[in-house]
């Protein structure tokens, strides 16, 4: 993803130029008919599941509740230019996936908060950049989280 | 193509037919299918299976797909398959489709296969709106793609039983299934197929969707 803008930047943008920013950069699709009030919470909601700029948590905390970070943009004081962290790391059980602000969280938490979201069994085991990790293992930036789900029996 | 489909149920029916006619009308060669199946197709088989007449489904199938595809040859096992004929099921360099609905099976097929230089195996497995769909890959004697107990220990230490273990009692009992998820699990194995065999990418080693969500999802597993 390339600049991002905030709201206000964006609603200075020609109807056009967002649909077109949507297409060329942000892989958006279907808003070529929406009104421009819509392609900017598109947009905005691209921005927000590619990751907020704010500090990863140094050990797991207590999850409670899906803390989505949405349009928030911060920088972190002492990073480098253009540096840039995310919460949001991508997590899949099944068919079923999606972005979530877990950095920070243990496998066992984000399992737990997931469960109903992305139906994920009890006993299923978490495998992090595609290896099997133990519960407690904290997930941290860039890393992939699978919840391995049984094979379908019947046929 | 030595082509080989075990059980002709649900899945393996509908898989038999689609794969037949794309392979009778995009190859110039002549691809053999072995069709394998100890069970007999019934009346209450009706509402999600494929078959003209009542009887072996291999057999039956068999005659059925060779009137409409003339330029495939047809081969039938009309039994169940197990550890000490699976030898005379599956040769080196067989593609093999696995369509079975109990994991002992996938479990023996996959220990088997691997033992072999080279062999596909595309397994496929349904619940009642959601499954799955494994491509396990061995060339050289090296595994291109996790056989299909590695990331699955339920296939590794089936909790159930090989059709020819059970009583009649537990055969003729069946968890009701719904017959658009067969159709979903036999078109996943026919796009695994495609990208497999005919394209020759190994990347995906499994694929699962869900009909309630209506979403696919294929993973990318590393070979332990």
């Amino acid at each position: 993803m390339g600049k991002t803008f905030t709201r206000e930047e964006l609603n200075g943008m020609t109807s056009k130029a967002l649909k077109r920013m949507c297409i060329d950069e942000l892989g958006i699709v279907g808003v070529s008919k929406k009104p421009k009030e819509v392609v900017v919470d598109a947009i905005m909601t691209k921005y927000g599941a590619a990751g907020a700029s704010v500090e990863a948590a140094p050990a797991s905390t207590p999850l409670s509740g899906i803390e989505f970070t949405g349009q928030s943009t911060m920088t972190k004081p002492s990073a480098p230019a253009g540096h840039r962290t995310t919460t949001t790391i991508q997590v899949s059980c099944g068919a079923s996936s999606g972005a979530f602000p877990v950095v920070g969280k243990s496998v066992k938490e984000v399992g737990e908060f997931l469960r109903e979201v992305l139906n994920v069994d009890r006993l299923s085991t978490g495998l992090v950049n595609g290896k099997e990790v133990p519960a407690d293992y904290v997930l941290a930036e860039k890393d992939t989280l699978e919840f391995l789900k049984p094979a379908g029996k019947k046929g | 193509m030595n082509i080989v489909i075990i059980g002709l149920g649900g899945v393996g029916s509908i898989l038999s037919e689609r794969l037949s006619r794309f392979l009778n009308y995009s190859r110039d060669e002549r691809s053999r299918i072995l069709l394998v199946d100890g069970d007999t197709y019934e009346m209450k088989n009706y509402e999600r299976q494929e078959f003209s007449q009542l009887g072996n489904k291999a057999e039956i199938k068999s005659v059925e797909l060779q009137m409409i595809y003339p330029n495939m040859s047809y081969e039938t096992f009309p039994s169940y398959v197990n550890e000490g004929n699976l030898i005379e099921v599956i040769k080196d360099n067989a593609i093999v489709f696995l369509c079975v609905d109990n994991h002992k099976t996938r479990m023996i097929v996959s220990r088997y296969c691997q033992n072999l230089q080279n062999v596909t195996l595309i397994s496929g497995g349904n619940e009642f709106t959601d499954g799955n769909v494994q491509i396990y890959i061995r060339e050289g004697g090296v595994d291109l793609t996790p056989d299909l107990c590695a990331y699955h220990p339920e296939i590794a230490n089936p909790d159930d039983k090989l059709p020819e273990e059970m009583s009649c009692e537990e055969l003729s009992h069946s968890d009701p299934q719904l017959y658009f998820a067969n159709l979903g699990v036999a078109t996943l194995m026919c796009w695994a197929f495609y990208n497999a065999v005919v394209q020759g990418d190994h990347t995906r080693s499994e694929v699962y969707f869900d009909m309630l969500s209506m979403s696919a999802d294929s993973k990318i597993r590393k070979v332990n």
